[in-house]
């Protein structure tokens, strides 16, 4: 996966992320576009570029969450390594699989920025269980759907872009 | 270590990048005290094993002290039971000193009530016979000792001087044949007049049967005699029997151990009564 789609990637999430939560609400913070779109990358790159590449997004996210910068910065890295680990491990391919893959990671942030919260004395809401199990739902769900649309679209167009090539 | 950072290259990275993001969020994030969150943090993790820590040394350190604190107190033990050993010693002693005190007290009150002059003398010589039992003392008429003057000791009554010469006396001791000392009993107040024997008892003589003397009573002069002043000490009373219808036998130990006799008291009657004068010519 090259840089440059990365950056395209990142510029269509960042808008996105703020409309999608401006148009449903801002209770609807089940969609995090941006851990999405680390544990998308995380497919694709490997190694230390990944950890630095995850960084950044978390950097992002939480500069843009206007609250403290680091949170995800640090569950970020994690996070998509294990997604890495997890992945290259297990071939996971199928749609459940990458949902559970997903669910899992997600509720996994959400531990780890609470646990991080806790040790640092953050003053936030704590979520309760049944938010971290939705926003799991949440990612997990829009993670499947946006991995697999453009695998949908372009078998019925018949195209053959680069790794989607189902052949 | 190059080895080991190859080998774990990317665990590497990934703990830098999580520490870099600790220490970012701890600049950050002040508490309201205005200490560092990382501190913070750093304190709810280290705060554990600091407890534990503090916890095991203070325990070490406790019975450390309360072992130091036994062997003092063994030390203090045995410095307590030196210093009781020697209080006890002191107290024996100032026993010891306080009788003697008590006894030189009595001597003096003996002295103001009586208006007796007291002449310390050293015994020099024992009567040959044994029938008559006297002694000899190193004081004489060149120090004021006068003829019927009463001797005693810190026991109690010892005698009357019978001999003067410039240097030395003769005293007759209480338990001499020829010794005739008017006596009171200590408990019944019986009256009578003891008499020598000759050996180391003494009779009390002319008491009538009526009368209840104890065994075990003491024995004072009575001062009836104008002789002897009275309440000195003479002995205790040993046996008491029936001699015949009128009278009790009363049998005295002297209390003054006459055989280890070392030193006594004359005393000297300062200024003598008329009374006692004509008494003590009679005697003569």
């Amino acid at each position: 996966m090259k840089i440059s789609r990365i950056l395209i990637l990142l510029l269509l999430t960042i808008p996105a992320q703020v409309l999608l939560l401006k148009v449903l609400g801002q209770q609807f913070y089940w969609f995090d576009l941006l851990l999405l779109l680390t544990l998308y990358i995380a497919f694709y790159i490997q190694g230390i570029p990944l950890i630095y590449i995850a960084l950044a997004l978390g950097i992002i996210k939480d500069a843009l969450s206007g609250g403290l910068i680091g949170l995800n910065g640090f569950s970020f890295p994690i996070l998509a390594l294990v997604c890495m680990i997890l992945y290259t491990r297990l071939k996971i391919s199928k749609f459940y699989a990458q949902f559970m893959l997903i669910f899992s990671l997600s509720f996994l942030n959400a531990m780890i920025i609470t646990f991080i919260s806790w040790v640092f004395g953050i003053d936030i809401i704590y979520p309760s269980i049944l938010e971290y199990i939705y926003t799991g739902l949440g990612n997990g769900i829009l993670f499947v759907i946006l991995m697999n649309l453009p695998k949908i679209f372009i078998r019925q167009n018949k195209l053959t872009p680069g790794r989607y090539n189902v052949r | 270590m190059k080895n080991l950072y190859k080998k774990h290259k990317l665990l590497f990275h990934l703990i830098a990048v999580l520490l870099l993001q600790i220490i970012l969020l701890s600049l950050q994030i002040q508490t309201s005290k205005n200490i560092s969150i990382f501190s913070t943090a750093v304190s709810t993790v280290v705060t554990p094993i600091q407890s534990g820590s503090d916890f095991t040394f203070r325990k070490i350190a406790d019975t450390w002290n309360n072992y130091v604190t036994f062997r003092n107190y063994k030390d203090m033990y045995w410095k307590a039971k030196k210093r009781i050993y020697e209080l006890e010693k002191q107290m024996v002693l100032n026993d010891r000193l306080t009788k003697r005190i008590e006894e030189l007290e009595a001597l003096l009150k003996f002295h103001k009530t009586y208006n007796f002059k007291n002449e310390p003398a050293i015994l020099t010589g024992v009567g040959p016979s044994s029938q008559f039992k006297t002694i000899y003392v190193n004081k004489g008429s060149s120090s004021g000792i006068k003829r019927f003057s009463p001797v005693i000791n810190n026991l109690g009554l010892v005698g009357i001087v019978i001999l003067t010469t410039p240097i030395t006396s003769q005293v007759q001791l209480a338990t001499d044949a020829n010794s005739s000392i008017s006596v009171v009993t200590g408990l019944g107040h019986v009256r009578g007049v003891l008499k020598g024997s000759g050996n180391d008892l003494m009779k009390i003589e002319f008491v009538d049967k009526l009368e209840h003397v104890r065994v075990g009573e003491k024995v004072y002069t009575s001062g009836m005699d104008h002789i002897y002043p009275p309440d000195i000490l003479v002995g205790t009373v040993v046996n008491v029997s029936l001699d015949d219808e009128l009278f009790l036998s009363i049998t005295v130990k002297p209390t003054v151990d006459f055989a280890h006799l070392d030193s006594v008291l004359i005393l000297i009657r300062e200024s003598v009564v008329p009374e006692d004068l004509k008494l003590l010519e009679g005697l003569e």
